[in-house]
């Protein structure tokens, strides 16, 4: 395949959308690893298509918020509309501010499976959410084995922390830690880390409803890039298991 | 990151070991190499392990017999993945563990992209991009992205074809493109090595 032919084919976006059947799809392949103008168009495609994921995902939270803060509003008898004029403008402020605050952790926090979750069922923990402990789990990694030898045990859209030392194997600026699925492909939750938390206690908020079923989650520590928030290219992440049960 | 068309200087330099080079090279095809083995369901734990044993052959390769046409170089990494793919799948049946054809299919549905991870300054030119497409447009993309619909029911859902649907994306990507590239470019290239 050339050049000519790719952008004719509009290569990037089949390819991305699984459009290509195999020869084709090989023919691409080849071709892209050599071009370094389908090279960066299939990355500007695939970045596009990551972001815009983790664009709507934040704007659903957002209106999960909206909607709570809406419903929260107190309804006003009619003979108190004039003397309490300022609650009018103090519900959708406050409203909006609670969105601010849902956005703000939206912005840090990214959350790829709410989109699973039950808008009714999302929500955030706070001070009174429970906590796993886990102590030093980060330097005793295991994939296999959970580091929590009994299931932690929580209501299915309760919120939790998981509370670690967090002792990554390299000093590094800034980190994420990744809530993946049991098989670490699917990363449920990714949290940007400072660099200032290695060797310190560390508490990852898992927000209610985010997982969606109970069973065995991977906790991933990765190195990221300071600027952009990337992770590192090459970057093995360190792992461990948790298990988690659901109650009634 | 930098992209350009590779060629004698860069295979030789990568050949003798120079650092930067080595940088970018492990830099620039790790994600591809994971696009590409992803997009053939391969199990995560392996797309690692045969990310990393194509790098070491192309190296040994480079250092053992060179490669005739330095300007295919991409091409030659692309290929060398997909023969340790393929032996990894015999080694597999060999071993009687059960990865049927399919191991080989694409799925029906876009490429997992979970593990690109998108930067708060790009989720800003990505809603200043949304608020110049019309509602339906959106509508569309967030079917396809985010609520990873299947295409089909997608283009029943807006009354659209395929095609209607893969421009829209297109048409958002380009105006996309040119933000990601500047983003990109900073970087300073490869010593040596002319873009």
């Amino acid at each position: 395949m050339d050049h000519t032919t790719a952008v004719r084919l509009q290569a990037a976006e089949k390819y991305l959308l699984g459009e290509l059947d195999a020869a084709v799809r090989d023919e691409y392949e080849e071709h892209y690893f050599d071009c370094s103008e389908c090279a960066l168009n299939l990355r500007a495609a695939a970045a596009f298509a990551a972001t815009s994921r983790q664009v709507f995902q934040n704007d659903a939270v957002a209106a999960v918020a909206a909607d709570r803060a809406g419903r929260r509003a107190p309804a006003r008898p009619s003979f108190i509309v004039e003397r309490f004029r300022w609650t009018f403008a103090a519900v959708p402020t406050f409203a909006a501010l609670a969105l601010a605050v849902v956005v703000t952790y939206q912005g840090t926090v990214l959350i790829p499976s709410l989109k699973h979750a039950s808008s009714s069922t999302i929500s955030l923990p706070d001070a009174n959410s429970r906590i796993l402990p886990l102590g030093a789990a980060l330097a005793k990694r295991s994939e296999a084995k959970p580091a929590n030898d009994t299931a932690f045990s929580v209501r299915p859209n309760e919120p939790f922390f998981v509370k670690f030392d967090f002792t990554p194997n390299t000093i590094l600026p800034a980190y994420i830690c990744q809530l993946r699925d049991a098989s670490g492909q699917r990363i449920l939750l990714q949290v940007p880390v400072s660099g200032d938390t290695a060797g310190r206690e560390y508490q990852l908020a898992v927000p209610g409803g985010l997982l969606p079923a109970p069973g065995t989650y991977q906790v991933a520590i990765l190195g990221a890039d300071q600027a952009s928030g990337q992770p590192l290219p090459g970057d093995k992440p360190q792992t461990f298991a948790i298990t988690v049960a659901f109650r009634q | 990151m930098e992209f350009f068309a590779f060629d004698r200087t860069y295979v030789d330099r990568l050949r003798d070991g120079d650092p930067a080079v080595e940088q970018h090279f492990f830099a620039y095809f790790e994600p591809f190499l994971h696009m590409m083995l992803r997009s053939r369901s391969t199990q995560p734990e392996q797309v690692e392990d045969i990310t990393q044993e194509t790098f070491t052959r192309v190296l040994v390769q480079l250092r053992k017999d060179g490669i005739r046409q330095p300007e295919r170089f991409g091409a030659f990494v692309c290929m060398t993945c997909k023969n340790v793919l393929r032996e990894r799948h015999r080694s597999n049946l060999k071993d009687g563990n059960s990865l049927d054809d399919s191991h080989y299919e694409i799925p029906d549905k876009a490429i997992d992209l979970d593990r690109i991870v998108a930067s708060k300054e790009l989720m800003v030119q990505v809603r200043e991009i949304m608020q110049e497409l019309s509602a339906r447009e959106v509508a569309i993309l967030r079917a396809i992205f985010w609520e990873e619909k299947d295409k089909d029911e997608v283009c029943r859902e807006f009354d659209i074809d395929r095609n209607y649907l893969r421009v829209c994306f297109l048409r958002a990507k380009d105006k996309f493109r040119s933000h990601y590239e500047k983003r990109l470019r900073p970087r300073p290239p490869a010593p040596g090595h002319k873009p």
